[in-house]
């Protein structure tokens, strides 16, 4: 089924595109609970047609939107949830997710290693992934009122809202609700990349603040900024293009 | 191209740069564990974006995606590591449940866009000539269907039709 849809307005809907959702749903449930009458010109005859809502694909931003899940701050991965594991940077000012070795396997060596991460061994084990239900669980208690309201300062939440596709059957009981979409994750890393390696202004992650984070952390302390006298000297780093 | 910089990249040009490009380009100017994790990287995109992907190879790909990160966070300051860096972890485990990635992603979408945005005669209405236009161009695909003399443009048919019957593609 293929379906365009417009939503008028100079602003997005953000949260509330559910009300512009509650069609498709409707129809959706139809097709799920009762079915349709539809023709087969190879059989010469009419069968009951269902059909059910596999999965959504959108960026990340939308993922937000549709699922009502927080995709910023300390708790961003939807998968993992609440045990993202986050770093605040004090002088880059921003919120950086690693900590990645918790995947690893449990004797992998590089869960050992101090200097080369973060100053200390890893012991945690991989969070396991949300499911459905659990997804379920945490939003029913929310309720949300839908267009321009007043902000009240309430209870800080990770869920925004019971997202509307909760209303067919079958949502809750799916792994994998929204998908996340390669190409929109692929051209965030290569801008990264390549922003990094070619020392784009702008683009780029390293100067002077993420210098100094290396050295609050206590990592690959050769790399931090050397003041000569009204300037300050960056160490070049081993991702610098030497032409 | 002035500055010798790389300026404004639409998503299909990443993608390019990321599958082919990049492996070739930074052979031999960097240090060789930065050279190496940056061409896993490329591989291992290359890897989740096959058409065919063996199943049994999954948790090899998953692991891989790990160390890769981890190695990442050896070389590339923490400011690197926003949330997209993080999302590569998930991947296989999407691909375990659902499918394949190219039946998912957003490149024939966007491609759809292209075509919305030629619409686009009036500028201070976009939308409402987008939606003009669509229902036109429906209207008359339908009508043309009931007319028998006319030949119709219609879906274009591929280039290599009857050549290529049961080689895969």
């Amino acid at each position: 089924m293929m379906l365009s849809m417009m939503i008028s307005g100079p602003r997005q809907p953000g949260n509330d595109i559910d009300v512009y959702l509650s069609p498709l749903i409707d129809d959706l449930r139809l097709l799920w609970d009762e079915g349709i009458e539809v023709f087969d010109a190879h059989e010469k005859a009419n069968f009951n047609l269902r059909e059910m809502l596999f999965c959504t694909i959108n960026d990340f931003p939308a993922y937000g939107n549709l699922s009502g899940d927080s995709v910023k701050g300390h708790r961003a991965c939807p998968i993992c949830e609440e045990n993202t594991s986050y770093h605040q940077l004090k002088h880059g000012r921003k919120t950086c997710y690693i900590g990645h070795r918790r995947f690893l396997k449990r004797n992998h060596p590089y869960r050992r290693l101090k200097i080369t991460f973060n100053g200390c061994q890893e012991d945690r084990t991989a969070p396991p992934p949300l499911t459905g239900k659990e997804v379920y669980n945490r939003v029913c208690q929310v309720d949300i009122t839908y267009g321009k309201t007043l902000k009240h300062s309430g209870v800080k939440n990770i869920w925004k809202k019971k997202s509307i596709f909760f209303e067919l059957p079958y949502w809750s009981k799916l792994d994998v609700r929204h998908c996340i979409d390669v190409m929109h994750v692929k051209k965030n890393v290569c801008d990264s990349i390549i922003g990094t390696l070619l020392n784009i202004k702008g683009k780029t992650k390293d100067g002077i603040n993420a210098r100094k984070d290396l050295v609050e952390m206590g990592v690959r302390l050769e790399l931090q900024p050397q003041p000569h006298g009204k300037r300050t000297y960056l160490p070049p780093d081993c991702h610098t293009v030497k032409i | 191209m002035e500055d010798l910089k790389l300026m404004g990249l639409k998503s299909h040009d990443c993608h390019v740069l990321m599958q082919d490009l990049l492996l070739v380009a930074i052979r031999g100017i960097l240090p060789k564990n930065v050279r190496q994790v940056i061409t896993r990287l490329c591989l291992f995109f290359n890897a989740i974006c096959r058409k065919v992907i063996d199943p049994t190879g999954l948790d090899e790909l998953e692991n891989e995606a790990i160390i890769l990160l981890c190695q990442l966070k050896m070389y590339f300051p923490p400011s690197f590591f926003d949330i997209m860096v993080h999302l590569i972890i998930h991947f296989v485990r999407e691909i375990r449940i659902c499918d394949p990635v190219f039946l998912r992603w957003m490149y024939p979408i966007e491609r759809c866009m292209k075509i919305f945005k030629r619409y686009v005669k009036n500028p201070y209405r976009p939308e409402a000539s987008i939606v003009e236009r669509y229902i036109v161009e429906e209207a008359i695909e339908l009508y043309t269907m009931y007319m028998s003399e006319v030949n119709v443009i219609g879906i274009p048919r591929s280039r290599y039709e009857g050549r290529k019957v049961g080689k895969g593609t």
